[in-house]
């Protein structure tokens, strides 16, 4: 079917483009670690028709301190109404962050499939919102309160504990 | 994931006393919202297809109790002028599958028609690209759009048409893509469409938020924008619970400096609260 392997054709490009962030000048930092088409049987099997969701894992790289000293990955997962349907993103990397809570997950508007997803949205656009949110923390839509009433009231004890989280599961940023 | 919370030295409950539980049930909630979501939407999809058969009308009436007036004498008066109804699913796009499928429908040896809507569709991608939009997703959807069009002019027959925009994969990419036509029209005509939006919101506010996401519903600036976009007349037969037993009737002009009274509907739909299904005169 070719609505297939025409949704083959955007996983494709998609991932080509999360790899091209890879590159010292792109415009948000991301390091592919694993997609479906590191298997090539997999890759020519679309998620829809073999049941079970495309998932990519990569590392965001952010700029904020302290997350700045190291590589978090995060996985993406394809549902078979991709794009019709957001991707779920969790981080696997354990971060210290009012926006991420203990399982990893996280909230980004972007993937509200109420609101604000759209067929058109890339993934190099879910990438960008997931870096932007590490780097400017929405208190009010914390998922943590005990973190976000930490991080503002009591912001060097919040930086001595996600600091600590960084060095300790903080992943190479090369 | 659990396991290695417990062997950091850092945990949230170091902050004793300040646990406030809102923020957890906020989480909670979004998951069963989209939990009861999903499910709603798998029940809907084994009992509706996306678009019916035709269906003679007057099944219509079976739908209202026998004894309610109102919409019986709307039915009757429905029936007059109308022989066949397709049924849509009810899943928020059903304006634009509906708008799809009997356009298609009516054009299906057409070639010209099909032609001309081929170049629209070709066209609306670089149209989308000048105003910002990401190429490659955009071309992901159009060459969808573009591959259905030409399984339809290539054997004109209805099982084509029924084989592509019945099923989910191939006629989400049509829905996409008419959305696309709705908010490329509202932007580029954004002027005039401000003053029609409500709360204030700016074009491509509304465009991101009630055109261009999956399942949004249609109201009649949706209409107005897609219907131009496209150059598609298109009648509306409008039935509900109000008073007067005469059915409204809008008509959509593809043009906009078109005599109302030359008007011929390429397509008409029957507009219940909330929903949009096809009508046959036979």
């Amino acid at each position: 079917m070719s609505a297939s392997s025409g949704s083959n054709k955007r996983l494709m490009t998609e991932i080509t483009k999360l790899s091209a962030l890879a590159a010292p000048d792109s415009s948000v930092k991301f390091l592919l670690d694993k997609s479906p088409l590191d298997d090539p049987a997999a890759g020519s099997r679309p998620g829809a028709s073999s049941g079970t969701p495309h998932v990519i894992l990569g590392r965001i790289l952010p700029s904020s301190s302290p997350y700045s000293q190291a590589a978090f990955q995060i996985e993406m997962k394809l549902p078979a109404e991709f794009p019709f349907k957001p991707p779920e993103v969790a981080f696997v990397t354990h971060i210290y962050h009012p926006n991420v809570d203990d399982k990893g997950k996280i909230c980004v508007d972007l993937l509200n499939s109420n609101d604000a997803w759209k067929p058109t949205t890339s993934l190099v656009d879910v990438v960008k919102a997931v870096v932007d949110l590490i780097d400017h923390p929405k208190i009010d839509h914390a998922l943590n309160a005990d973190i976000a009433n930490e991080y503002t009231n009591n912001r060097a004890e919040f930086d001595r504990k996600a600091s600590a989280l960084v060095k300790e599961k903080g992943l190479s940023r090369k | 994931m659990a396991t290695e919370h417990e062997q950091t030295s850092v945990s949230a409950n170091d902050n004793i006393g300040t646990a406030d539980t809102s923020y957890r049930h906020h989480d909670i909630d979004l998951d069963l919202q989209t939990q009861q979501q999903n499910q709603i939407e798998t029940e809907v999809a084994l009992t509706q297809p996306l678009i019916s058969e035709k269906i003679p009308l007057v099944q219509l009436q079976n739908e209202y109790a026998s004894d309610d007036k109102i919409y019986q004498d709307k039915v009757s008066e429905l029936i007059k002028r109308y022989k066949y109804i397709r049924r849509t699913r009810r899943d928020g796009n059903c304006f634009y599958r509906a708008f799809a499928f009997g356009y298609l429908e009516r054009n299906l040896n057409n070639q010209n028609e099909l032609e001309r809507f081929r170049q629209l569709t070709n066209d609306l991608k670089d149209q989308l690209v000048k105003l910002g939009y990401l190429e490659f997703t955009v071309e992901d959807v159009r060459d969808i759009v573009l591959e259905i069009i030409d399984n339809i002019r290539k054997d004109g027959s209805e099982t084509t048409l029924i084989e592509n925009l019945c099923s989910s994969n191939y006629s989400d990419y049509v829905v996409a893509y008419l959305r696309l036509f709705t908010s490329a029209y509202l932007q580029i005509n954004r002027e005039f469409f401000e003053n029609f939006i409500e709360d204030g919101k700016s074009v491509k506010l509304f465009c991101n938020t009630e055109v261009e996401p999956m399942a949004r519903e249609s109201d009649n600036i949706h209409i107005i924008a897609l219907t131009k976009a496209a150059g598609v007349p298109l009648r509306v037969i409008y039935m509900d619970r109000s008073e007067q037993s005469t059915l409204t009737t809008h008509d959509f002009a593809a043009h906009d400096d078109e005599p109302s009274e030359t008007f011929q509907p390429m397509i008409t739909m029957l507009y219940r609260p909330g929903h949009y299904d096809l009508l046959y005169e036979d």
